[in-house]
This record gives structure tokens, C-alpha cells and sequence, in this order.
């Protein structure tokens, strides 16, 4: 084996952005923000990133840093990561930061090496040096430096330990010389293969592209499909194909044994491991928490903490407090006074501050009961995010995903459901098949509630009692496993095993808690209070015109006579369509105004829940599928919510449950 | 018909139940739910012959050995491993997934390289280097390992 090397200069001078890349859950997006000075949602578990962030360097403002979804190695296996590989391929680059795991040296070095033999500036930033000390493992990153011929920098990102380095060694800007030398058919095949670019401008090393497309990389594919012509391409298939008669195993496991060997040696030489690892509160954590029974009391301990501070404490305690105190006392009296005297057209005055004011009921619903649920419910998901359970979610809850055809990591985007539908929509791309991805859209379409709904749903149960909120999640989660387990059967394809990463259980770091929920708010903000105000306008115009009182006629007996609810409950249902969470907020207002009992609140929490997607969850599976599917979504879910909706109140009626 | 298959728990010869000269010609075999080892003559609860047993299969614990998917082996899989166990990978069964092989090779779990099982339920979860990875029982039976050598003390 060989390395060392002088590479052809076939990438002269390099003008471009500088990629950030590197395994998942490595710290490449805290580096990010260091670097940029710009926020990313930063978070503890693998997919936080599912398409590139850009942002300018503070220390070479004319540079653009680009944050890449995490990649195990090329050829990629999920579409995010496939992203990462574009990046590469298709991005003017003037360099690449790679962002490893120091305790984890033979899987970093393993992308490394597919880096550096790319032939476009190089820099290692082996992250995470404090983990690496504290678990007994100590580096010679000089000698690694020698080995592979790049800069190799120690960091801590999130103590911003190290970064000023890394400015410094991109800066320099030299193309890696480094050559590994493959089994004799494979380096005549490279020698071959290479002669097909020759004389062509390519983004990276003739080298490094001629082995990615032995590896049956699907972005090399489609990047030389497109800049060679077809004949060549051709040529190119079929000198594959002969050279894969010459070995048992594919291609690429050929390729990436004769890379494991030389990191092998390379890791011995620069590693030493003193053990110390695996020790103390966290890691004992990590193992309940995928223990097939303690993991299943931590789960419930941690759904019974949620259900406590976001549903008692936010929509019990600080609702009351804002609601009734601030906003019913204090600013609620101020502003009717103020617009009455101070607007003379008595329909503007009740458009602003009526029963159904922009004031009055918009900007209350949105301040004083949706705002406080959901900054609760987001520093609670803050902080779950930032520990490292949600992967060991993944684990645990395996075996249920298992039988809808999925496997647990089909939770993620559940899970993020709750926060933002455009997020989890993307994190589907996690997923390693197509059919696992539209099932998951399908049920995040059906029976995910978002934050703000899951804390108005909480809110309202909470105050009925805690085996009203089981009846609400046993129905849910119920609803969720047979679609989950029909569409499974429907949609042919096989599933993917799971195979996860666990990243250490860690406390999370309060100012990235903190700033998180505060982005959160601040999105929440933007996008909920112009709906609003525009289903509060609606209303009002309902209202004004008597169509209001015709649609709660025509939806009593669906309301009143199927579901059991007062007719008023109609209303709810209306600016449902609009957003979710306005329409709980609407029942949850009759709620504390004593009109519903505990049957007609549970029957209604269920069938808001399972009631269809909102508006911009419509809107986004239009855009990632079309307004076929996103019809026959609403078309289909509808009738189902009320159904099971219908069938609920008459089974509790009938056992007595609430009576 | 399917033909089925029984590892004996004492001496690992696998067996077909159903083609059982001996237990045919006992006259008590009517209603006799064990099965007895032609190799070694260890007694196995025929999964098949008792309602109690196939009940129980439904609870965790007593599910005993799942069915193995991949083509069978030589050896031990790591999902035989116990946890807090240590094992060394010695190769993939013929069919594992392809994707999942180069996903493990690039975390690192290569020909010789040491593993320790942290659990077995309700995933299979080790430890390679310092890193924790979960994978799916069905997976971890594809995999052959080796018990490490333990030196002489």
C-alpha cells in the first residue's frame, strides 16, 4: 500500500464556498454557527440537517460556508445524504471542512479518505476532543497530519475551542497529495476510466470520480450522465461490468476493503485508547432508556413529565394567568375602551373588539392561550431533543413501527411532527426508501397533532382528568397503528432494517435550549397569528352575513346529533380547516365556559385530532406529492374523524365513563 | 408442506421434527409435545405440538430463538451473543442487505474487529469503539462472529 503520492494538478485555482461535512451527530452545525455567526437548529440526535444551510464566514466574509445533511460514506444510502454528495459534485468549491468525531477515529477516517482523495482542499477538524479525553482516548493528530497530508485541527465547537485554527488552516488552501493504492484490476480500471475525462474541467480529482462510479454512486452517475456524452457513458457501463466479473463481492466492498486496511494501520499508529469509556449516570442512562421494560416506565415517566408541565403548568397555570389576569382584566378592558372611543363606525368597532374582534378573540387566542402551551411544550422538546433520547426512541419503539411496515426511526419525523410540519415533512427524508417516506407523510397527515394543538388537546384533558387524556392518546395511537398497519399492506415494497447510531445521553446545554424555543416562538409567531386573524375575519363575516348561524344548523346533526356536542361546537369545526390548534383553542374556550361535559370533551378532542391536516400541512404535502393526493387526504380523513369520532361518545356513553 | 427445523439446545444438530422415526413408533407420541435430538437424544419442546407453548410465545421472555431469515451459517450470530458479552466479527451471511453491510463496515465493524453486546432486546445494541449503534435482531442474526481468545492467565 501507497499513499503520499503527487497528484495530477488537475484543480488548479479554486474559487467557490467551503463545505462543511461530516458524519451525523458530529457537531457540525455548532461549528456552523461558530463559523457564520448564524443560527441552525442544533440538536443531539442524527438528521437535524436534511438540506444545506449557507452563511457567510465571519473570518473570510466573501466566503460562503455551506452545512451539509451527515454522511456515513459514498456512495450514499438515504436521500439526505445524497444531498451531501451534490453538494460536492455540482457546488463550485474552494475547499472542504471535514467535521469528525476524535473518540470515533476509524469511522471518520474512513470518509476522510474519500475527501482527500477528491483532490479539493482538505481541512480535518477532529471535534468533540473533550468527549475523546474524558473517554481515555488520546490522538498524535500531527502524525495524522503527515499521514494524509491535510491540516488536522482539534476542536470542542460548542466551547468554540479551535475554530480560530480552523480559519487559519482554510485559509491555506492546498490540495491534499494523497493516493491509495487499490488491488491491481481496480487501479487499471481508475487508469482507463480516467482517460474519459482527460482535458475536462471536473469539480474534483479524475481519480476520486473514476471511484465513486465504480462504486455505483447514484450522484456520479447522474453527474457524468449529464457532462459526457452517451456513447462514452456507455463505455463506461459496460467497463464496469467487465471488471466486476473479476471479484465475488461488489465493487465498492472491494474498494472500501483496501481503504479499511490502510485505516486500520493508521489508527493503531495515531490512537491510543486507554478505555475509561462507557462509565458514569449517562451511560447507565442511555441503557434504560432502550431496556425492553425500564424503557417503556422511562417513556411514560417522560410523557407523564410533558403532560404535566405543558398541559398543567402551561395550560392550566399560565393560561390562567394571561387569559383571565392579563388579558380579561387588564389589556382586554383597556382596548375595547380605547377603540370604542376612538373608532366611530360601530361595524369596525366589533370587527376589532366584538365577539369575534381581530382583538378580542385572534390576537387572544394567539397571545394569551396558544403562546404560553407553546412555549412550553417547545423548551420541553428542546430539551429532550438536545439529551439523546429521541434515537433510543427509535430503538425501543422498533418493534411497534415494525408491524406498519416502517422501522423506528420512522419516529423522528413523528416525533418533530409536533413542532413543524415543513420540518418533519423533511426529516422524512431520514427514511431510506420511498415507500417508507410517503407512508410516514400519510400518517403525520392523519393522526400528528402539532405542538400547539397537542398542548390545547393537553390543556383541556388536564382539567377533565388524567383518564380522559388516556382514553384521547389510547384512541390516537390506535387510529395510528391500523392505518399505519393497512397502508402497509396496501403499499407494496419491503421495509428497511433498522440500524441506528445512538449518540451519548448528554445535558443539554441551556443557551442552545433556550435560543431554540426562541426561534420556535418566533415562527410560531410569523406563521400563526396571520391565520388567525384571517379565520377570526372569517368568522366575523359568517357572523355578519347569518351564514354562521346556517352552517351551525346544517352541522347540527353531525355535531349534536352524531358527536354529541352542543351545535356552537359547529364554529370550531369550521376554522379547524383553517388550523388545527384554532379550532381545539375554540372548544377549549367553551371548555371553561362550562358548555361541555367530560364525554363531549374527549369525543372532541379525538376528532379534532384526527380532523383534516391543516392548511399548511395540505399545502406541503401538494408540494411534495400534488393536489391529488393532498385532496383525497382531506377527502378521506374527514369522514374518518368523525366516524371514530361518532363511535367513540356512543361507547362511553354506554359504559358510563364521565357520567 | 413447510419443512421445519429444530437446533438442539445441547449439541446444535438442526433437525427436522416431523420426520421422526423413533418418537412415531412410541406409543405414548400421540400426545407428547417433546422431541428428542437424533444426534445426541436432548429433549426439545416441539414449538408446533404444544397449544401452552405457543401461547406463551407470544410473551417476550419466552419467545425464545427467532426465526433467522438469512441464509443459514456456520457459527455463531451476534444475536446469540448475551449482553455484556464480547464477540469478533468473522463475516455476513450471504444475503445480508448489502447497504446495511457497507453502513456497519463504515462505523468500523470490520473482519476481526472486537464488538461487546450491550442487549439483545429490543433491539440489538453494541458497542464498537465508542460508539453505540441499535440494530434490528433480524440483522444481528446475519452477522457471524467468534468468541474472542481469552489469553491464559
Amino acid at each position: 500500500m501507497e499513499c503520499h503520492t503527487t497528484l495530477p494538478a488537475q484543480i488548479e485555482s479554486r474559487n467557490g464556498s467551503i463545505a462543511l461535512v461530516g458524519h451525523p451527530n458530529v457537531g457540525k452545525s455548532v461549528l456552523f454557527q461558530k463559523m457564520t455567526g448564524q443560527r441552525v437548529i442544533v440538536s443531539n440526535y442524527p438528521g437535524t440537517t436534511v438540506e444545506v444551510t449557507r452563511g457567510s464566514m465571519k473570518s473570510l466574509p466573501d466566503t460562503t460556508l455551506v452545512d451539509t445533511p451527515g454522511v456515513i460514506a459514498f456512495p450514499p444510502h438515504s436521500e439526505d445524504e445524497q444531498v451531501t454528495g451534490r453538494v460536492l459534485l455540482y457546488e463550485p468549491l474552494r475547499a472542504i471542512l471535514q467535521v469528525g468525531d476524535a473518540k470515533n477515529l476509524r469511522r471518520t477516517l474512513n470518509l476522510t479518505i474519500q475527501l482527500a482523495e477528491m483532490g479539493v482542499p482538505l481541512v480535518l477538524a477532529l471535534n468533540m476532543m473533550d468527549e475523546a479525553h474524558s473517554r481515555g482516548v488520546s490522538l498524535k493528530h500531527d502524525l495524522l497530519s503527515e499521514h494524509l497530508s491535510i491540516p488536522v485541527i482539534p476542536t470542542t465547537a460548542i466551547r468554540s475551542q479551535g475554530i480560530k485554527e480552523l480559519n487559519s488552516a482554510l485559509m491555506t488552501n492546498r490540495s491534499p497529495n494523497f493516493r491509495l493504492a487499490y488491488p491491481a484490476d481496480i487501479e487499471n480500471a481508475i487508469a482507463k476510466i480516467s482517460t474519459n475525462f482527460s482535458g475536462q474541467q471536473t469539480p474534483i480529482s479524475h481519480r476520486s470520480l473514476a471511484l465513486l462510479w465504480l462504486s455505483s454512486d447514484p450522484v456520479t452517475e447522474k453527474w457524468l450522465q449529464d457532462n459526457l456524452e452517451a456513447q462514452i457513458y456507455q463505455e463506461l457501463i459496460s467497463q464496469r461490468q467487465i471488471l466486476q466479473l473479476s471479484f465475488v463481492e461488489p465493487l465498492s466492498f472491494v474498494i472500501q476493503g483496501a481503504r479499511l486496511d490502510y485505516i486500520e494501520g493508521l489508527f493503531t499508529a495515531v490512537v491510543t485508547d486507554t478505555g475509561g469509556g462507557w462509565r458514569g449516570i449517562s451511560t447507565s442512562l442511555g441503557r434504560w432508556a432502550t431496556h425492553p421494560f425500564w424503557g417503556w416506565v422511562i417513556l411514560a415517566i417522560i410523557l407523564y413529565g410533558l403532560y404535566w408541565f405543558v398541559g398543567v403548568f402551561g395550560a392550566g397555570i399560565l393560561v390562567g394567568l394571561l387569559e383571565e389576569n392579563l388579558f380579561g382584566q387588564v389589556i382586554n378592558p383597556w382596548v375595547v375602551e380605547q377603540v370604542s372611543r376612538l373608532v366611530p363606525i360601530p361595524i369596525l368597532v366589533d370587527l376589532l373588539v366584538g365577539e369575534y374582534g381581530l382583538w378580542t378573540m385572534g390576537m387572544t387566542y394567539a397571545l394569551a392561550l396558544i403562546l404560553p402551551i407553546v412555549s412550553t411544550f417547545f423548551l420541553a422538546f428542546g430539551v429532550l431533543e438536545d439529551s439523546g433520547y429521541l434515537p433510543r426512541l427509535a430503538a425501543l419503539s422498533n418493534r411497534v413501527f415494525q408491524r406498519m411496515g416502517l422501522n423506528g426511526k420512522a419516529v423522528l419525523p413523528m416525533v418533530l411532527r409536533l413542532g413543524c410540519v415543513t420540518m418533519a415533512t423533511l426529516t422524512t427524508r431520514v427514511l431510506e426508501t420511498k415507500r417508507e417516506r410517503l407512508l410516514v407523510i400519510m400518517l403525520l397527515a392523519l393522526a400528528i397533532p402539532c405542538s400547539a394543538q397537542l398542548g390545547v388537546v393537553m390543556g383541556i384533558l388536564a382539567g377533565v382528568s388524567f383518564s380522559a387524556m388516556l382514553i384521547w392518546s389510547g384512541v390516537v395511537a390506535i387510529v395510528l397503528l391500523a392505518v399505519g398497519w393497512l397502508a402497509a399492506r396496501v403499499m407494496p415494497g419491503e421495509r428497511t432494517k433498522l440500524l441506528v447510531e445512538l449518540p451519548p445521553m448528554r445535558r443539554p446545554v441551556f443557551s442552545n435550549v433556550a435560543l431554540k424555543t426562541l426561534a420556535r416562538i418566533e415562527w410560531y409567531l410569523k406563521e400563526v397569528v396571520p391565520l388567525f386573524l384571517l379565520g377570526t375575519a372569517l368568522l366575523f363575516i359568517l357572523d355578519r352575513t347569518g351564514v354562521l348561524n346556517q352552517v351551525i344548523r346544517l352541522g347540527e346533526p353531525l355535531v349534536a346529533g352524531w358527536l354529541g356536542l352542543p351545535p356552537e361546537a359547529s364554529a370550531a369545526f369550521l376554522v379547524g380547516f383553517l388550523r388545527r390548534d384554532f379550532g381545539a383553542t375554540g372548544l377549549f374556550v367553551m371548555q371553561s365556559e362550562g358548555l361541555l361535559t367530560p364525554i363531549q370533551i374527549v369525543v372532541a378532542m379525538v376528532t379534532i385530532t384526527l380532523f383534516v391536516p391543516c392548511l399548511a400541512s395540505v399545502l406541503m404535502i401538494a408540494k411534495e406529492r400534488n393536489w391529488r393526493t393532498a385532496t383525497a387526504k382531506v377527502v378521506l380523513i374527514t369522514p374518518l374523524a368523525f366516524i371514530i369520532g361518532g363511535l367513540l361518545y356512543r361507547l362511553l356513553f354506554t359504559i358510563g365513563w364521565g357520567l | 408442506m413447510k419443512i421445519r427445523e429444530i437446533k438442539c439446545g445441547l449439541c446444535g444438530h438442526r433437525y427436522n421434527p416431523d420426520q421422526h422415526i423413533a418418537c412415531q413408533s412410541c406409543p405414548l407420541h400421540s400426545n407428547c409435545n417433546l422431541v428428542c435430538c437424533p444426534a445426541c437424544g436432548y429433549q426439545t419442546v416441539d414449538p408446533q405440538g404444544s397449544l401452552l407453548v405457543r401461547l406463551a410465545s407470544y410473551l417476550p421472555k419466552f419467545r425464545g430463538p427467532a426465526k433467522n431469515n438469512h441464509n443459514a451459517f456456520e457459527g455463531v450470530s451476534l444475536a446469540e451473543i448475551p449482553p455484556g458479552g464480547q464477540a469478533e466479527l468473522v463475516g455476513f451471511a450471504d444475503d445480508f442487505p448489502a447497504d446495511r453491510k457497507a453502513y456497519l463496515q463504515a462505523y468500523g465493524l470490520v473482519l476481526n474487529h472486537q464488538v461487546q453486546v450491550v442487549q439483545q432486546s429490543p433491539v440489538t445494541v453494541i458497542r464498537l469503539d465508542n460508539i453505540e449503534l441499535a440494530l434490528e435482531n433480524d440483522l444481528a442474526r446475519g452477522i457471524r462472529v467468534q468468541l474472542p481468545d481469552v489469553e491464559a492467565p
